[in-house]
């Protein structure tokens, strides 16, 4: 009797505490992911009432889209690039904005405010600057590679892309090597002091391995944005010139709702997720296995 | 245990990836005004329909406006028909493709009861639309422009709109000296002479191109479709020949013709350097400047008169002149009223069939469509003017029955798909076998 209260008592809590949390959690992403995968087993076309059930044939269809992936590989490209670009961006200005130098805080508040405005307006706002801006500049100035436009070449569009996406994030990434770099204990800095460090030798010895776990989250992060890209991707290029910076987030997108093939679509967008959850893990588990072997 | 709490986050956070995906949220909605009046009617629609349609005045229905220069007009037109009818209607307005918009929409079971959509759009959403065929504007043009579908009419057409070359005579006159009568240049040899004229003159490249996805495929290489015998039959032929791979497209003449005033325009092209950076607003700036003296586009172009009302329409010179081409202008009814039959009560659908006959017959309906909205009607009833120089230009290929067949039943996907081919031709990244090749190829997957 008196154990059926007490789990009753810490019912109630769960649910009161758990309970909201759980209930959002489930109806905005378990069930609309369930779903997304029934449909994957449909030849739905986006628009009809009728869904009619069309077995495994859309992972088969999956492989014969060249397309997509040519749109998954350059995902791979770009986050890749990125990747390392915010990471290393955003350490060395954590690093300079806690080295002490004058007004500091005011270069984190700098660095971290392009974080703060939306993808697509920043999307919009680089657009005039790579296509009028510089372009008005690299004419005047007679820069050659400045004087057209970089949105209408393949590559110098993919690496607007990337100059852009290193811009907004490496300013939240940067506040949480701040946060590891403020993290690291001070006796220990001390004592590579006195044992005779320079300042490299500090960092490559005594810093870097006491700021493991921020590495595994920032990378972490810096992934999984960089997969999901869109609202970038739609506002800097619109997948232009002719589709060639087309991501994989809005390949999905366009098959689904502008070649009317949301089943296919829907089965690319499950793709496209395994992909990225597999990296993510894989990540996240070999960062962990080095942070445990190096405390 | 720290690990595992790790990997159920990343696992949480990967998740929304996928709803991310699924679930576009990027609509430019501006319903919160009239939120609380109009969710309180549609609650007692709900609950009490037939008080509803007793007292008549408590219909409300929705309205989506897809033509982002008709936002105010349509806003004020609300206002207006509230006064005189009753009725409230909720105008809501969309930049995204509507397709897409209305397929979202629909997802979510909550559709608007007038929807303007492009022609495309009622056949892929047939199955959710009122028949409107016993409608008394049938007769006055909306069999002749309406959709139909297995002999039933399912779409009001709003308005016709033209597409073409845009010439500011004004800007060629200050170069020339002589009037400028369109008829003069329209052979690929004459334009080109005049193109050359004018550079000579001071005008340094003459022609403003856009880079749009639907001004580079669905109007400048939809020619391609348009101009195979005048007729919604020839032009269906033709889009299946496409499919079946019988036709070889570096063999045809029409594609060769367009493709060749295509070069020539491309050659004069103020975006010329770099085509594909070419900004629309930028190149409506150039026209009504007198930049540039000509501009594919189409009537739709209202931003211009600001130094002259000299400008109009014109068809595109080619090589080819076979079914009128350079005589007749392309045109016909784009954009269309559609309304819903699943979602909307029988009142609300009602409500909508005595909107489209208001546009139709009363004196306030027609001024708004011709005056206010300066839209060419497609309705033979309606005998008011349009004043705009773009429409009147526009209207007279109307008038002498010079009109090209506008052949809209296009994929959704033709614009991305064709418009990178065509980009890429454009920049000098393959040449015209290759676009061809790739064009051929687009229309035999689709069969």
């Amino acid at each position: 009797m008196k154990k059926k209260k007490k789990f009753m008592y810490k019912a109630l809590w769960f649910t009161g505490f758990a309970g909201p949390a759980v209930i959002c959690f489930s109806l905005v992403m378990l069930v609309p992911f369930l779903y997304g995968i029934y449909l994957t087993l449909t030849d739905w076309n986006g628009i009809s009432a009728e869904k009619v059930f069309v077995g495994m044939k859309n992972y088969g269809a999956i492989f014969l889209d060249t397309a997509f992936w040519n749109s998954m590989g350059l995902t791979v490209i770009y986050s890749a690039i990125s990747v390392v670009l915010i990471n290393v961006m955003a350490f060395g200005l954590a690093y300079l904005v806690t080295s002490g130098i004058k007004g500091q805080n005011f270069f984190r508040a700098g660095f971290f405010t392009p974080n703060l405005i939306g993808g697509l307006v920043l999307g919009y706002i680089w657009q005039f600057v790579f296509s009028r801006a510089m372009v008005s500049a690299g004419q005047n100035l007679h820069i050659g590679f400045l004087s057209s436009s970089w949105l209408s070449d393949p590559i110098k569009a993919m690496a607007a892309l990337i100059i852009v996406s290193v811009w907004q994030n490496s300013g939240f990434m940067m506040l949480i090597y701040i946060a590891g770099l403020t993290g690291v204990p001070k006796e220990l800095v001390e004592a590579g002091v006195i044992d005779g460090c320079e300042k490299r030798q500090l960092l490559r010895y005594v810093i870097l391995p006491q700021m493991t776990s921020s590495f595994v989250i920032c990378l972490f992060l810096s992934i999984t944005r960089c997969f999901m890209t869109y609202d970038l991707n739609l506002s800097l290029t619109d997948g232009g010139p002719f589709g060639s910076t087309q991501m994989a987030s809005m390949y999905v997108y366009q098959k689904a709702f502008v070649s009317k093939n949301y089943g296919l679509g829907q089965t690319e967008a499950v793709m496209l997720f395994l992909v990225c959850a597999g990296v993510s893990l894989l990540q996240v588990w070999i960062g962990k296995r080095n942070e445990e072997a190096e405390v | 245990m720290k690990k595992m709490s790790c990997l159920g986050m990343a696992a949480v956070i990967t998740t929304m990836l996928l709803a991310g995906c699924g679930s576009n949220q990027k609509e430019v909605e501006n319903e919160s005004k009239n939120a609380p009046e109009s969710a309180e009617v549609s609650v007692e629609n709900g609950e009490e329909p037939e008080a509803a349609s007793e007292s008549g005045e408590e219909v409300s229905i929705t309205l989506l406006n897809t033509k982002s220069e008709l936002v105010d007009q349509f806003e004020e037109m609300a206002k207006e028909y509230k006064e005189q009818t009753g009725v409230n209607i909720e105008v809501v307005f969309t930049s995204d493709v509507v397709g897409t918009h209305l397929a979202e929409r629909y997802a979510s079971g909550s559709p608007y009861t007038i929807m303007m959509v492009d022609r495309p759009d009622v056949y892929d959403f047939q199955e959710y639309l009122l028949d409107l065929s016993g409608e008394e504007w049938i007769k006055d043009g909306g069999s002749v422009y309406g959709v139909t579908i297995d002999g039933k009419v399912y779409s009001f057409p709003m308005l016709i709109e033209s597409v073409g070359l845009l010439y500011n005579a004004q800007a060629i006159e200050d170069v020339t000296g002589k009037e400028f009568v369109w008829s003069d240049y329209n052979t690929p040899e004459k334009f080109q002479a005049l193109l050359e004229e004018l550079t000579a003159g001071g005008m340094e490249k003459p022609v403003a191109l856009n880079k749009e996805d639907w001004s580079l495929a669905n109007h400048f290489f939809g020619q391609l479709y348009n101009q195979q015998g005048n007729s919604a039959e020839g032009s269906q032929a033709f889009v299946d020949g496409l499919k079946s791979g019988e036709i070889q497209l570096m063999e045809n003449d029409r594609f060769n013709s367009l493709m060749d005033s295509f070069d020539l325009l491309s050659q004069y092209n103020i975006n010329g350097a770099d085509p594909l950076a070419a900004d629309y607003d930028m190149n409506n700036t150039y026209f009504a400047e007198g930049d540039v003296a000509f501009w594919y586009n189409g009537s739709w172009v209202t931003e211009v008169y600001d130094k002259t009302d000299k400008i109009g329409m014109m068809p595109l010179p080619q090589k080819d002149d076979a079914d009128g081409a350079n005589e007749y202008l392309i045109s016909g009814a784009s954009k269309t009223l559609v309304i819903d039959q699943k979602y909307s009560t029988p009142e609300q659908q009602q409500a909508a069939k005595d909107f489209l006959n208001w546009l139709v017959y009363d004196e306030a309906g027609q001024s708004f469509m011709v005056e206010d909205c300066s839209i060419i009607p497609a309705f033979a009833n309606i005998d008011k003017k349009v004043s705009a120089p773009i429409s009147v230009s526009a209207q007279s290929f109307i008038q002498n029955n010079a009109t090209e067949f506008w052949y809209q039943t296009i994929p959704g996907d033709h614009g991305t798909q064709v418009g990178a081919m065509l980009q890429k031709y454009m920049s000098g990244n393959i040449d015209r076998a290759e676009f061809a090749g790739e064009v051929e190829k687009y229309w035999q997957s689709l069969e």
